[in-house]
């Protein structure tokens, strides 16, 4: 079973390092104010991210058809 | 540009005026603006301020959740359903929203959510279905109303009836013998909702003349006259209501007109005719007859002149459009409404033997309406359809001996071909469609058994689980005939009153043959609260019910599901586990038409314990070891055999296991009683069968495919089932879809979750306060509350923090750590009074300056 085909489950991709950068300054934030998402969350463990990795997340949206988010990729602190 | 003519331009504009002025101030101050670049500025201003708007009346983010009522309180019926009550001895129709209306002007009324409720002191009556099946009038507490701003549905039955009600306004329907409350919005086409066939009635013996004419007459009273003030014959002012007074009404709204100064009914039949005159006679009126020739046929016209009588029977409508049953007809006593009934009929009715119907059409709905209304007190059903512009009413043969026995026809003609159709009846070959009974449950199986019924006849009904009235009646005097010669004493049987209570039932059970969705044009939409079982009868005859309150799910084979500010509560507080967890599992395409397929993955999902399924679990002193009887059949059932039990039983403990027939003794090395009674629990909790935390499994068919529903859930586990749809299947527990599919997952039900809540209950809050709340719910990389625990403990501002919840401990931590609190939230200003950081508040207008000087450049 692959957990991103789902229905509630959106498309999760990794951002390349040299994006990164550019979506900060976009927003202007700095990288540790990004939501945040698990290394052990289902989906992260499937498609490979790593701690300190950026997920861009592509929403179906009941408001604007599809939109963007980002997640920093974290560790889980026992 | 001239200040003016922007002033003006500004002024025009369909926005607040405190934005008006800041933007007048703005543009003012700017130099070398072309007009263009002026009106783009606008544009975008005020598309900016229309995107912002809330629309009235939408609950807004979780204050929603917090105004929230009783499920129930809105569903409810547009304004112009009529309804049937009674008021002292008057039975009439009132559309629900000016009886309603009118309570609410007398009475008043008290807020309650969104419903303006009034209690009502007077007593009127409203004709209500009881567990009996019969109905009854009962007093109406209280008339509600609320606003709405959804659609409404329009459901119709296989017999005619039309009733139109929020979606979540709900209707009874009956199940195993009962009759339990469902939603508008989970009916479906095939579903049965009851139609009145029985209204019981007091009965008017006599009315005033004078309440039902204007105010030119004179009322003698010692002489039991009246008359027209100015010349005019007189006629009796109080009434008997015999069955010659109806029968000239039913021939009038038939055949009959009426004018200022005389009524006018043509007939040919000379039957017909001499009631007419006689009636006149009665009366002591003076009539004329004349021949008609002109038009299609023959014709011959009695008029009878009086004004007076003239007056009166305009309340049963002045022309063939327009003819209607007047309200205390409905009240009448029984000899009076059967006279106007056959008189209708001998009218305008027709019998045909070889089709087996009699049938009435007429140009008015409403009369159609009455009729049916009216033949009910007589306990016939009556069909209604429609033809180009005309209504008709048919009488199905099931019902024509009971007409025959109880109206009939005067019209030789008519009553012969009645009588033809009557005898050509044979009650054992007569189906009916429309009189189903549905859901028997095993009731006349069981009752079968106890007589040694044949059991073929009975498996068929107890599968199709819907039996024609008829054919039970007949079945069960069978059943009771072969329980004399055996000498059974059925009268002590449960089952034989339920079966009984289902043939004499005063209400058809009628199939839904259409839903649509409509439009709803007007504010409110309305409701009564009524004694019992809270239903209430349209004029239309559907019985329909108000609210879920008094109705309890114990021992009906539902799933139970949290409702309400309950679950709100649940979401918002990322509950570890729901109070009532459910999962929809859906099947892969190749199995999900497939009912075997479907009930063979719910008894593998289904949780099978050692404990559930054992006769019995004990310890047995002789042997010093514990006691498991089993059952061969229940094991069966559920695909198992003994050596599977033991087999389980070994893999969990370290025991020596003795078997005798149906009986497990489990040995263990150092036999104690306390040794033993302690393992006792351990081993009723042994796995057999399923997945661990799902109690019941239900199959259900929607939408063409079947679905599993159950209580309980564990997602992981359901997803390695062979068969089952991981791609749809889900569950309410949304920690545990965290933990499967992950926090992308989870915020997307949370949105569905609170989506689904709020609209169950007919409210509507914009998506985006949903999506906002599931946003902040997520942002952190896991589930977490909203309330002092989790989002709002964790707010930057100390006043924040301490409006939310345990002030004082707030504000002494705070003081403990010298915090500073900016104030820069909206909380925090409130508290101080100070105003806040949004909307015009915050934001400085300005202009893109690099478009200025690039203008300048190019110059």
């Amino acid at each position: 079973m692959k957990v991103t085909d789902h229905i509630l489950v959106p498309k999760h991709e990794i951002v390349p390092k040299e994006e990164v950068e550019e979506i900060l300054k976009r927003y202007n934030i700095k990288i540790q104010q990004l939501p945040k998402i698990y290394e052990d969350d289902p989906v992260i463990q499937e498609i490979g991210a790593k701690e300190g990795d950026v997920v861009r997340v592509i929403r179906k949206s009941p408001t604007a058809g599809v939109s963007i988010a980002y997640r920093l990729v974290i560790k889980r602190i026992i | 540009m001239d200040m003016e003519a922007l002033k003006q331009k500004i002024e025009g504009l369909d926005i607040p005026q405190s934005l008006k002025d800041e933007l007048f101030e703005k543009l003012s101050k700017e130099k070398d603006l072309t007009e263009e670049m002026v009106d783009e500025i606008i544009d975008e201003v005020v598309n900016a301020y229309r995107k912002a708007l809330v629309e009235p009346y939408e609950a807004v983010g979780i204050v929603a959740a917090q105004s929230i009522g009783e499920p129930g309180t809105q569903m409810s019926l547009p304004y112009e359903e009529k309804i049937i009550i009674k008021e002292g001895e008057f039975i009439k129709p009132v559309e629900i929203g000016k009886l309603v209306d009118e309570m609410i002007e007398r009475f008043g009324f008290e807020k309650i959510g969104n419903s303006e409720v009034c209690d009502l002191p007077i007593d009127i009556y409203a004709l209500s279905l009881d567990q009996d099946e019969k109905v009854h009038w009962k007093r109406i507490i209280s008339c509600i109303r609320h606003k709405h701003n959804g659609k409404l549905i329009k459901i119709k039955t296989k017999s005619g009836r039309e009733i139109t009600a929020t979606p979540y306004h709900s209707f009874v329907i009956r199940k195993d013998n009962k009759i339990i409350p469902v939603k508008g919005s989970e009916l479906k086409i095939g579903d049965r909702i009851p139609v009145v066939k029985h209204i019981p009635a007091n009965c008017v013996e006599a009315i005033n003349i004078s309440d039902y004419v204007s105010g030119n007459y004179v009322v003698d009273n010692i002489n039991n006259k009246i008359a027209p003030k100015i010349n005019g014959k007189s006629i009796p002012n109080n009434i008997k209501l015999d069955y010659d007074f109806g029968y000239f009404i039913g021939i009038y709204l038939a055949e009959g007109s009426v004018t200022k100064y005389f009524v006018s009914i043509s007939n040919v039949d000379e039957l017909i005719l001499n009631k007419i005159r006689a009636f006149a006679d009665k009366l002591g009126l003076n009539y004329g007859e004349y021949d008609n020739n002109n038009g299609f046929a023959e014709s011959h016209d009695i008029r009878i002149y009086s004004s007076t009588l003239a007056e009166f029977l305009s309340n049963f409508g002045t022309s063939s459009n327009t003819k209607k049953i007047a309200e205390f007809v409905f009240g009448a006593n029984k000899e009076f409404v059967r006279g106007l009934i056959r008189g209708y009929f001998d009218g305008d009715g027709n019998v045909n033997a070889d089709r087996k119907v009699i049938r009435v059409t007429s140009n008015s709905k409403e009369l159609i309406d009455g009729i049916a209304i009216l033949l009910a007190r007589f306990n016939i059903f009556s069909i209604k359809t429609k033809t180009k512009n005309q209504f008709v009413l048919i009488i199905p043969h099931r019902y024509a001996k009971k007409f025959h026995e109880e109206i009939n026809f005067s019209v030789e003609k008519k009553k012969s071909e009645l009588e033809r159709l009557v005898s050509s009846l044979n009650d054992d070959k007569t189906y009916d469609s429309i009189d189903m009974i549905p859901s028997i449950g095993d009731a006349l199986t069981k009752l079968g058994e106890k007589v040694d019924y044949p059991k073929v006849i009975l498996k068929k009904f107890e599968r199709k689980q819907k039996i024609g009235r008829a054919t039970l009646q007949r079945h069960l005097r069978r059943i009771e005939e072969l329980a004399v010669k055996k000498g059974v004493n059925i009268l002590a049987l449960k089952e034989y009153w339920l079966l009984k209570k289902a043939v004499e039932s005063d209400v058809i059970w009628d199939e839904i043959v259409k839903i649509e969705e409509i439009s709803c044009d007007k504010k409110y939409v309305y409701d009564i609260s009524v004694e019992g079982l809270e239903t209430f009868t349209t004029f239309d005859g559907v019985l329909t019910h108000n609210t879920m309150r008094t109705f309890h799910y114990a021992g009906v084979a539902e799933i139970n599901v949290t409702l309400g500010l309950p679950r709100m509560i649940e979401i918002v507080d990322a509950r570890k586990e729901p109070s009532t967890p459910i999962m929809t599992i859906y099947l892969k395409e190749e199995y999900k038409d497939n009912r075997e397929k479907a009930e063979e993955i719910a008894k593998e999902i289904e949780s099978l314990t050692l404990g559930s399924i054992a006769e019995s679990i004990s310890i047995d002193l002789w042997t010093q070891s514990i006691k498991v009887e089993l059952d061969e059949n229940r094991l069966a059932d559920r695909g198992l055999t003994i050596d599977d039990v033991i087999e389980a039983i070994k893999k969990k403990l370290k025991v020596k296991i003795d078997v005798d027939g149906t009986t497990l003794y489990l040995k263990i090395k150092t036999p104690s009683i306390k040794a033993l009674r302690k393992r006792i629990p351990k081993i009723k909790n042994i796995q057999l069968k399923g997945i661990p935390g799902i109690e019941r499994v239900l199959v259900k068919k929607e939408g063409g495919e079947y679905v599993l529903y159950t209580q309980g859930s564990n997602l992981r586990e359901v997803f390695k089932i062979d068969g089952v749809d991981t791609t749809r299947t889900i569950t309410n527990n949304i920690i545990e879809i965290q933990e499967v599919l992950g926090i992308e997952a989870a915020r997307n039900a949370i949105i569905n979750e609170m989506r689904n809540t709020l609209e169950q209950q007919g409210l509507e809050v914009d998506i985006r306060h949903l999506m906002l709340v599931a946003d902040i719910m997520t942002a952190d990389g896991e589930v977490k509350p909203i309330g002092r625990h989790g989002v709002a403990g964790e707010k930057g501002s100390v006043l924040a923090r301490a409006a939310f919840e345990e002030t004082v401990k707030h504000l002494y931590a705070a003081a403990e750590r010298g915090d500073v609190d900016k104030l820069k939230g909206v909380i925090e200003n409130v508290i101080v009074g100070k105003p806040i950081y949004l909307g015009t508040g915050c934001v400085e207008l300005t202009i893109d300056r690099e478009y200025e000087e690039g203008k300048n450049m190019e110059e």
